[in-house]
């Protein structure tokens, strides 16, 4: 619990530091002011694409070990990355509307390819959510997020597959074609933003543990003693 | 051989009990028929436009209630039917393929009567070509098959399936979409279609080594 603490009070820090930085970055030659919002939107994007290669990760864990801790990762970390693709998208349709036009440009690969990329993970959290069965759901889901993750390379790369209003990426082998300032600014906000996931995935862990225990309680509660509630074969409580 | 022998057992009882059933045509067919008769009324009399935007549509109907018949109550799904199979020892992946094969072939036949629906009551401004256009739906039905399967055993049991199939399925199947129903619109505009043919054709070879890959992992996660 100190440990969790500790790492929210530094990733809230993070952030303050990320944010001041972010203000005191010169204003962008085109977009002014609207360029800022990358501060934000780029360290949400990373963080989704991180949150579901660990669902990913999660999942390949419990197909191995069975054990409930990988599973709770895996369900935990897509909660996460499905949040973080929702800013993301919001922030680019904010950022769009007064530098493109439009909030939502369906002829854009890299939106388009995020928008589906969020319905699949919202598909992954649903079929995690009306499958009561721990075991059954563990089993199932670890399939989807294992399958799903494909997807994330593909949105990364869309903006070089398909050449289309998003630009490409700003960091390249050769250089980055954003001014130093603002990658200093940006990579302290991808730093926030990675302590801030790890805390929220820490809390979540946490929550789930003790909504598993509380489920086993209530199963045991309704056995009323007599009868032991069902051995979950092959389930291994980590 | 042996592997082939079981597919081919198993589609063939699937074509079998749903030649029993029939709820492809008497179910699926008729409420896509329904579909197709709600959007023109939604419209309006802009009869340019409904027969502008006949071919999308036809691809956008044809993936939501396509995607039924994998999960019709007549395929031998039910638990104690996947239990004799795996006491007789029948292999995951064959009976995936056996499932497909038969899912493909409906469907397959299911877009088709659609098609021919789509012609009468939108007159569609162009049409693709006859060759052309069994190509895609080939291709788009083997791939949506495959999806679908997979959907139906991640799904099977659960009580909110009728909608957690279609979310599952609706957002992987988008390059199928895609490919599709660019195929159609690029006859007319370009006539270059072979891009999107290969779409099809990659994303139909994606989903094959998938479902062949997660086969017993789908198995034992439908028990």
């Amino acid at each position: 619990m100190t440990r969790l603490r500790l790492l929210m009070v530094v990733a809230g820090l993070a952030a303050v530091v990320g944010v001041a930085l972010a203000y005191t970055t010169p204003p962008e030659a085109l977009q002014r002011t609207y360029a800022r919002i990358v501060n934000i939107h780029v360290p949400s994007m990373w963080l989704a694409f991180l949150a579901f290669a660990v669902t990913a990760a999660g999942s390949i864990g419990w197909r191995i070990t069975r054990n409930r801790s990988w599973d709770r990762l895996a369900g935990g970390s897509a909660e996460i990355g499905v949040l973080f693709t929702i800013i993301g998208l919001v922030t680019g349709m904010i950022w769009g509307r007064p530098v493109w036009g439009v909030f939502f440009d369906w002829g854009d690969a890299r939106m388009a390819s995020t928008a589906v990329l969020l319905l699949v993970y919202l598909a992954y959290l649903a079929l995690r959510r009306t499958t009561i069965d721990p075991e059954v759901r563990a089993a199932r889901a670890s399939i989807l997020g294992i399958v799903a993750v494909i997807q994330v390379p593909l949105v990364y790369f869309s903006v070089n597959l398909f050449r289309t209003l998003h630009q490409t990426q700003s960091f390249r082998p050769d250089g980055s074609t954003m001014h130093p300032t603002m990658v200093r600014a940006l990579l302290v906000n991808l730093a926030a933003f990675t302590l801030l996931y790890l805390a929220l995935l820490s809390a979540r862990m946490l929550v789930a543990r003790l909504e598993d225990a509380a489920a086993a309680r209530e199963m045991a509660a309704a056995a009323g003693g007599a009868v032991l509630p069902p051995n979950l074969t092959g389930a291994v409580d980590g | 051989m042996m592997f082939w022998r079981q597919a081919m057992t198993i589609a063939g009882h699937e074509l079998l009990l749903e030649r029993r059933a029939g709820e492809t045509w008497s179910i699926i067919v008729p409420f896509a028929g329904a579909a197709l008769i709600v959007v023109p009324m939604a419209i309006g009399t802009d009869l340019q436009l409904i027969s502008r935007i006949a071919w999308p549509l036809y691809w956008a109907m044809v993936l939501l209630f396509g995607m039924q018949i994998a999960w019709r109550h007549s395929a031998s799904e039910r638990t104690p039917v996947r239990e004799v199979m795996i006491l007789l020892g029948v292999d995951p992946a064959a009976r995936f393929v056996g499932r497909v094969l038969a899912n493909a072939l409906l469907m397959t036949v299911f877009m088709v009567g659609v098609g021919l629906l789509s012609l009468l009551l939108y007159s569609p401004v162009s049409s693709p070509g006859f060759g052309r256009f069994a190509l895609v739906v080939l291709l788009f039905a083997a791939g949506l098959a495959q999806l679908s399967t997979m959907a139906a055993d991640l799904t099977l049991g659960i009580g909110a399936r009728a909608a957690l199939a279609p979310l599952l399925v609706a957002p992987l199947a988008m390059p199928l979409l895609i490919g599709a129903a660019q195929s159609t619109a690029s006859v007319t505009r370009t006539g270059v279609i072979l891009p999107w043919l290969l779409m099809l054709v990659l994303a139909d070879l994606i989903l094959a080594v998938v479902g062949l890959l997660t086969a017993r992992a789908l198995e034992e996660a439908a028990i």
